[in-house]
């Protein structure tokens, strides 16, 4: 570039720079600049969002003159002790550390967080590291969390030099050298399998340790490709080796398998020509992309004859290498270089070992079904790996489909299995760059593809491409792409079957039906469970009746028609008491659906009724201590509190503790439930110091469970620290209160009861500090309380927090607004007796 | 300091080609300052070039402004850095013939201490903007080798604050772009 040109570009640059990035690339296609510089002008534009120079640069420079002294040096933690610092880079420090209790021999690594990192990203290294279980990949031993907060990693200690040098100080020949890469090939492979990208493969992450074992290194900026954490693409972006990363990588493009693949052919062709590739010796890497963009890729032949290098591996495998070579390095003109890291390794072997490429016999799909059927196995097991990670429930329905296919003729089993586990791993080997923003887009474009495929090659067997659309629907479902699921079962209910073949479409209906509702469609969804149900009845499918039976009482509850769900619930409970043979638990849940919408119409008496029965039966079929038994009686108590009948419901909650503790163990979460409620129950009746035992036990058990952050650990705290205020203990309150309002106000948004009653238990806790500067939040909380859908005692607290108020406000507090409050007081009587204790003594005090 | 009217001259035409007996005082200073800084944990260049300019500049003195001094200052600054980091990273090359390396690091980081390629990295980058732009690299250099504030910066280069800013965005996207090749700094 010279400077005329990097004047006219900083023109554009000014006017672009504060456009966001999409508007930008449209304005850059819009501009008629050279290629070259119109690259250069993105790669600008780029810097500038990544803005590596403005914060951290002065420190960085201080910590070139002179390191900070290292606390950790000598430390110990765990079972390792910190001997020295091996290196330190943006993602953190690595320490050689030894182990010290003399159970494993050796030492190990132990990489920290850096303060300036990132450390989601840290926690996401160690999480991917796990999964990547290959001799190829440095293992991961321990991970966990030093005394001072910070997250460490302990990893193999590897001894060896990068790959580029190892091959240089040993001179090590060319079939060694493509060996060398292969292996590096193999285990990113394996990480691929398991939806990783590696993203920063170079010389430099390609450790050959003293025993000439191949090591990939550093997925510290590695992605899982179902990873949903779209936002940090942001900050992940600008960790990488320009020398050694595609043009799509570069232009913050998505990025796939064939990222990783074109930088090992980038580094195999550096390691056995001395070059790179694209760039001209001495040329700046930034040139690359638009070389890339361009340009073939030099030959692999040219580069060895400058180079004046020999090839002592004969015509044939030169050929050879330099058509793989090409085909993982081309872009530009539509080119997508090479998806399948497999195929590269696979292709790398076969020049080591003078065999034909696959690459020049066949395209893409049908190679992979080659090596499907040399490797069935295999193939089958990460065809269900791989779509076990992008959804269970597809897993299970993909089970069911296999099970479908055993039961089809011997003759074409085997045809289509191999037909399934081919189009499934198509999905992940056809070549185009696979990656994109996040979880949901990087695998619904997966399923695009998936989608695409299934039309095109199984339209001669439409039996096994409407069952393929049911799977693919339910991935759809789960991850939230509930338009195209529900596109996906109407193209599937048009295929035309054969009569035989009809279970299928109840099925169909009932998982359309299923979409509708997680839509909040109810009349629609209605409509199509209604079908289902109908044709699952003429079928006697009494499992599909009952299903959609039971999806139908969700869609008439939300459409608040009580009377219609009513009936619905009754005939699918007795459609299980029909089903042969019995399904116990489903015929249970059909009972407790019943006993659901009884709650919702009101009618509490019929609730308890049908929820006692189930205990019972419970207790007849599985024995008083069945976990099951544990949950229904949750749902008994609960009714009979809100019955006003709090001392049945502390004898179940008693019972369903009991229950967790024998099945469960002690201080199980599932015990923390029934102890709230036990508290609840407790407190009503007036026995309030028992009531705080039980709900001191229970904010325990939630926060070992859930940690502090976690709503269901804040409620428990809200219900303990009112009950503490109501006794006159307001010291503790505030302890037991903590940050609880603000994690369900974080958690439930503001206009929500438990929120507004913790907000308010807040204010009046710190009454009389606050009472004149937070006038808006008491508005706020009031008027969220006063709500007439609120239960009472919130109604009572948020009147009673006005008065308090008031009272610290000194403003005179009128007769008539006292005789409101102890008349609502009053009514609160027999359903809180601590409640209405407090608030006696408040008036009489008032 | 006989020739300070001809460092400022020399600024004035927009070129740091110092004097050489001027240029040693100055590295001097520098050198002294920073083995002063090397007890606390951070380095703060404001704080330094502050303290030279007091040191410096004797009542009466006839640096034409503070803004002048500055830029000089943190042209001395900056090559002090880049000597030092050249000098230790040579030191760690000799003698060490077995590398070790590991995984999770930057590996010339780790051959070369904290930050030190960094740092000649930023000062290649900052030399090819210069080399297509002179008065962004400047403006760059007075910001983070001088800690200069836009202001500051403006007054030193006689040019308006927007112009400044948008100077210091651009250069600091290019070199961000630049850095972008291979080693990391810390966000």
């Amino acid at each position: 570039m010279t400077p005329d040109q990097f004047a006219q570009l900083r023109a554009h640059f000014d006017a672009l720079c504060e456009l966001d990035p999409a508007a930008q690339d449209q304005a850059i296609a819009d501009l008629s600049l050279p290629e070259h510089l119109r690259v250069q002008l993105r790669v600008w534009l780029q810097g500038d969002r990544d803005d590596r120079v403005q914060t951290g640069v002065l420190d960085q420079l201080a910590e070139s003159i002179e390191p900070v002294a290292d606390a950790r040096l000598g430390q110990r933690l765990g079972p390792y002790r910190i001997e020295s610092l091996l290196g330190a880079g943006g993602m953190g420090r690595v320490y050689l550390a030894s182990r010290e209790d003399g159970r494993y021999q050796g030492q190990v690594a132990i990489k920290f967080a850096g303060e300036g990192a990132d450390r989601r990203f840290f926690l996401r290294e160690g999480r991917l590291l796990a999964r990547l279980q290959h001799p190829g990949i440095a293992r991961l031993l321990d991970a966990g969390e030093a005394d001072d907060g910070c997250p460490y990693l302990v990893m193999e200690y590897l001894q060896g030099q990068p790959l580029d040098r190892h091959c240089a100080d040993r001179q090590v020949s060319a079939a060694e050298r493509i060996a060398l890469v292969r292996d590096a090939a193999l285990a990113v492979a394996h990480a691929h399998t398991l939806l990783v990208l590696h993203r920063d493969l170079k010389p430099a992450n390609l450790l050959v340790t003293d025993d000439g074992q191949l090591k990939v290194l550093d997925f510290g900026i590695a992605k899982p490709i179902d990873d949903d954490s779209a936002r940090e693409e942001v900050t992940t972006a600008r960790y990488f080796t320009l020398r050694y990363a595609a043009p799509e990588q570069v232009l913050g493009e998505p990025v796939g398998t064939a990222t990783d693949v074109y930088a090992l052919a980038v580094v195999l062709f550096e390691l056995l020509t001395g070059r790179h590739p694209y760039l001209p010796e001495g040329a700046d890497a930034r040139s690359l992309v638009s070389q890339a963009l361009t340009r073939q890729p030099l030959s692999l032949r040219r580069a060895l004859q400058a180079a004046k290098r020999p090839w002592p591996l004969g015509e044939a495998r030169l050929r050879d290498l330099d058509a793989l070579l090409e085909k993982a390095l081309l872009r530009g003109d539509g080119a997508v270089g090479h998806a399948s890291m497999a195929a590269f390794a696979e292709d790398l072997q076969a020049v080591l070992e003078d065999r034909p490429l696959s690459l020049r016999r066949t395209p893409m799909i049908e190679r992979t079904w080659r090596w499907l059927r040399r490797h069935r196995l295999a193939a089958a097991s990460m065809t269900l790996g791989v779509l076990g990670l992008l959804v269970g429930s597809a897993v299970a329905l993909w089970q069911a489909q296999l099970a479908r296919v055993e039961r089809d003729s011997a003759l074409h089993e085997a045809e289509r299995a191999e037909r399934i586990a081919g189009f499934l791993t198509g999905m992940f080997t056809a070549p185009r760059p696979i990656e994109n923003q996040g979880a949901p887009l990087a695998a619904s474009e997966l399923l695009d593809r998936a989608r695409e495929r299934l039309q095109d090659e199984l339209a001669d067997d439409p039996l096994l491409r409407v069952q393929l659309t049911a799977t693919l629907a339910e991935t759809y479902r789960a991850l939230g792409l509930y338009e195209t699921a529900e596109q996906l079962l109407i193209e599937a209910l048009a295929v035309p079957l054969p009569d035989s073949d009809a279970p299928q479409r109840s099925g169909l209906l009932l998982q359309l039906g299923r979409v509708l509702s997680f839509q909040a469609r109810w009349p629609e969804a209605d409509a199509q469970l209604r079908e289902a149900a109908e044709l699952a009845r003429q079928q006697g499918d009494l499992a599909t009746l009952a299903q959609a039976l039971g999806l139908r009482v969700t869609a008439q509850l939300n459409l608040q028609q009580l009377d219609a769900a009513e009936p619905l619930a009754r005939e699918a409970l007795s459609v299980q008491q029909a089903r042969q043979p019995p399904d116990p638990q489903a015929l249970r849940q059909a009972e407790q659906v019943l006993a659901a919408v009884a709650m919702q119409r009101g009618d509490l008496a019929s609730a308890r009724q049908t929820y006692q029965q189930s205990a019972d039966r419970i207790r007849a079929d599985l024995g008083d201590d069945a976990v099951e038994r544990q949950m229904t009686l949750n749902n008994l108590a609960a009714v009979e509190l809100r019955m006003d009948l709090p001392e049945a419901a502390a004898a179940n909650y008693r019972e369903s503790i009991r229950i967790a503790r024998v099945r469960l163990g002690p201080d199980h979460r599932d015990q923390a439930l029934p102890q709230l409620g036990l508290g609840m129950a407790l407190r009503v009746v007036g026995s309030t110091e028992d009531a705080i035992a039980q709900l001191r036990e229970a904010v325990q058990i939630y926060r070992q469970w859930d940690g502090v952050d976690h709503p269901a650990t804040a409620y428990a705290q809200l219900l303990l620290a009112e009950t503490l205020w109501l006794s006159a203990q307001a010291e503790q309150a505030r302890e037991a209160l903590g940050t609880a309002p603000k994690v369900l106000y974080e958690r439930n948004g503001p206009r929500n009861g438990q929120t507004c009653r913790a907000s308010m238990l807040q204010l009046v806790l710190s009454l009389p500090t606050s009472a004149p500067a937070d006038a808006e939040a008491w508005d706020a909380a009031v008027s969220c309380l006063a709500d007439p859908a609120a239960p009472a005692a919130m109604q009572l607290l948020a009147a009673w927090g006005s008065q308090q108020r008031q009272a610290a406000l000194a403003a005179p507090i009128s007769p008539g607004e006292r005789d409101a409050l102890a008349a609502q007081g009053d009514a609160m009587q027999p359903r809180d007796a601590t409640l209405h204790a407090a608030l006696q003594l408040w008036l009489e005090t008032h | 300091m006989s020739s300070n009217a001809d460092i400022t001259a020399q600024l004035n035409a927009d070129s740091l080609a110092l004097p050489g007996e001027t240029y040693a005082a100055l590295r001097r200073l520098a050198q002294q300052q920073l083995s002063q800084h090397r007890q606390s944990p951070t380095l703060n260049a404001t704080a330094l070039v502050n303290e030279a300019w007091l040191k410096l500049t004797p009542e009466g003195s006839n640096w034409h402004s503070r803004g002048h001094f500055m830029a000089t200052m943190a042209r001395v600054m900056r090559h002090v850095m880049i000597d030092h980091a050249r000098e230790r990273s040579a030191q760690r090359r000799g003698g060490d013939a077995q590398r070790v390396t590991l995984q999770g690091v930057d590996l010339a980081a780790a051959d070369d201490g904290p930050g030190l390629l960094d740092l000649l990295a930023l000062d290649q980058a900052m030399q090819r903007l210069g080399a297509l732009d002179a008065r962004l690299e400047r403006v760059l250099e007075l910001r983070l080798f001088a800690g200069l504030s836009i202001e500051e910066t403006a007054q030193a280069l006689g040019v308006s604050e927007p112009t400044i800013k948008r100077d210091l965005r651009a250069a600091r996207a290019f070199v961000s772009a630049e850095l972008g090749q291979g080693s990391e700094l810390p966000e």
